[in-house]
């Protein structure tokens, strides 16, 4: 046996996790296949009568240049969503009830259209009863397309060069602080597929029909999560306008609910469980991604003597300290290959009446550094 | 393919199924959450299912298509709350076919192994998803190429690289194949029995 095959055995071994799927998970699994198989024979139109009515009819967003983009140029949002294998949501988006709007807007190098969007129960085969425990019934899936206005193509999900511009594809509601609701904390996620140099998103978040008579947009900015710089939030109106001086992408669509549908007392439920006010004490001192924190510590100050240079072991392991803070984090944990500039993961803690959170940024050479932000 | 059918699978394939979905989600809650979506998603396509091939083949497949659709959600996750609930202990089987049997060759095999693995995590998905297939999942390179699409000539530079690419993460951190790592292989190459 020569070197080679036994470095092949040694992989083999280490990517053989010594681990199974507990059995009460089969259990549970092999019930919801036999479900799953019953439904399938017993009804295939079974989910028609669970749609929600839809949006009525397009409108234009009065603040920036939109065009009725000739929809044969780009795949429709049914032939979008079975691209991804989701026949049940192809079926949606060409019930009545959705909507096809096919607007378009060009910010920067890129032009992006808002294809469509469908809200309604069960119309996805991507939500379990596993995951549905955490979520509204009710889910609300638009398509967005982002192609170059030059003609060239988007990276393909395959390239190296995919994924290094980032977008974030998210509906905002009037009167409600956009980085506190958006797509990532409304349950949301998305698919993405590149065709034919058209990059899709086919987003999903909870139900957003209940905020009808509210006003309901959608954003798309050239960021991996919500960029308060791109888009302005009026306290005092809640309106929400793109912001003409934001150095990337940025574009907003209002979104034509029928406001028959809004369920205000549902609406304002809903929020009151997310806004972060009525969090509990268990939500303090955690590490967090919501962008309402990257916001936040945007707006706090930063302590200048807390910054300093972190070192990491062989293992990856770094460890930062402040007067009584102290916290040991792997290096991969912070930031992705190659990323440099600030971390998406944001410590918070509390003390006494004050709220504190630390941030962690990595320059072209490597280093990286923690810092403590007094928050407002 | 009836339910019963199915339910066959979940006996038969479930594991290497699991262990897959392991390694792509990172932590078993996710893991749970994809295995559960991969045979649901299976029992939704089966009349597009191909009873020639590889039943696992096929259920890897559409895990790594529901992963690659949502592996934005899982990653924040991830982030947020990051999970090394890995069992680092030597797996059984390797016991069976030669093996660390000292409990300093085991703790040099956990370490290498947790590095191996930790370097894993860190390529590229292009490098990462046919290293686990292949290694994890045990697919062939022909099954490989036709679940991602790809020639299967792309499929063997891919593995090529990819294996490359850890000797010489492993070589920094100085547990090359060429060096202490070596011996360590060796003496779990020559099974003691």
């Amino acid at each position: 046996m020569d070197q080679q095959d036994r470095w092949e055995r040694l992989l083999k071994r280490s990517l053989t996790p010594n681990i199974e799927p507990d059995e009460q998970l089969n259990v549970q699994l092999i019930r919801q296949l036999r479900e799953a198989s019953v439904h399938m024979r017993s009804s295939k139109v079974g989910f028609r009568k669970k749609l929600v009515a839809g949006v009525a009819s397009a409108v234009l967003f009065v603040t920036m240049s939109f065009t009725v983009y000739a929809a044969w140029n780009y795949l429709n949002p049914a032939q979008v969503a079975d691209s991804i294998g989701d026949r049940a949501l192809a079926q949606a988006f060409v019930d009545e009830h959705a909507v096809q709007l096919n607007e378009s807007v060009t910010s920067g190098d890129y032009r992006i259209t808002l294809h469509g969007i469908v809200s309604g129960e069960g119309i996805s085969d991507f939500v379990t009863s596993s995951s549905a425990e955490h979520f509204q019934l009710e889910r609300t899936y638009a398509v967005v397309s982002i192609a170059k206005r030059d003609g060239s193509a988007m990276p393909d999900i395959h390239d190296e060069a995919y994924d290094k511009m980032p977008f974030f594809v998210t509906p905002l509601i009037k009167g409600v602080p956009p980085w506190q609701v958006n797509i990532a904390t409304m349950n949301g996620g998305y698919s993405e597929i590149v065709k034919d140099g058209v990059m899709y998103r086919l987003i999903e978040t909870d139900g957003i029909e209940m905020f009808a008579d509210r006003g309901v947009y959608l954003a798309v900015s050239s960021s991996r999560f919500y960029d308060t710089n791109a888009f302005h939030y009026q306290e005092e109106t809640g309106e929400i306008s793109v912001n003409s001086e934001y150095g990337g992408v940025n574009a907003l669509f209002e979104l034509p609910l029928d406001p028959a549908k809004a369920d205000p007392d549902r609406a304002e439920a809903y929020l009151q469980q997310m806004l972060p006010s009525n969090n509990t004490d268990s939500d303090r001192d955690a590490v967090r991604t919501e962008p309402d924190m990257e916001a936040a510590v945007e707006q706090g100050t930063l302590i200048a003597e807390s910054v300093k240079v972190m070192d990491f072991d062989e293992n990856g392991m770094g460890t930062y300290e402040y007067e009584n803070y102290l916290i040991n984090i792997a290096l991969d944990a912070l930031f992705e290959d190659g990323q440099t500039g600030f971390s998406k993961l944001i410590s918070t803690f509390d003390d006494e009446q004050e709220r504190f959170a630390v941030r962690f940024a990595r320059d072209a050479d490597g280093v990286v550094t923690g810092m403590m932000y007094k928050l407002n | 393919m009836e339910n019963v059918a199915f339910e066959d699978l979940v006996l038969r394939h479930g594991h290497t199924v699991y262990r897959f979905c392991y390694k792509l989600a990172g932590n078993k809650a996710d893991a749970d959450d994809l295995y559960q979506e991969t045979f649901l998603k299976a029992v939704e396509l089966h009349p597009k299912l191909d009873v020639s091939l590889n039943p696992t083949s096929y259920l890897i497949g559409i895990a790594v298509r529901l992963w690659k659709n949502r592996r934005r959600k899982w990653l924040r996750r991830q982030q947020i709350a990051p999970e090394k609930d890995w069992d680092d202990t030597v797996p059984e089987r390797a016991s069976e076919s030669g093996v660390p049997s000292s409990p300093e060759e085991i703790a040099i095999y956990n370490e290498l192994s947790a590095m191996i693995r930790d370097a894993v995590d860190q390529l590229h998905d292009k490098y990462r998803l046919p290293l686990l297939m292949f290694y994890t999942a045990e697919l062939s390179v022909g099954e490989i190429a036709k679940t991602l699409n790809i020639p299967q000539g792309t499929v063997k530079s891919r593995l090529h690289k990819a294996r490359k690419m850890l000797e010489r993460r492993m070589e920094v951190w100085e547990y090359g194949p060429t060096r202490s790592m070596g011996a360590f292989i060796e003496a779990i190459s020559h099974p003691k029995h």
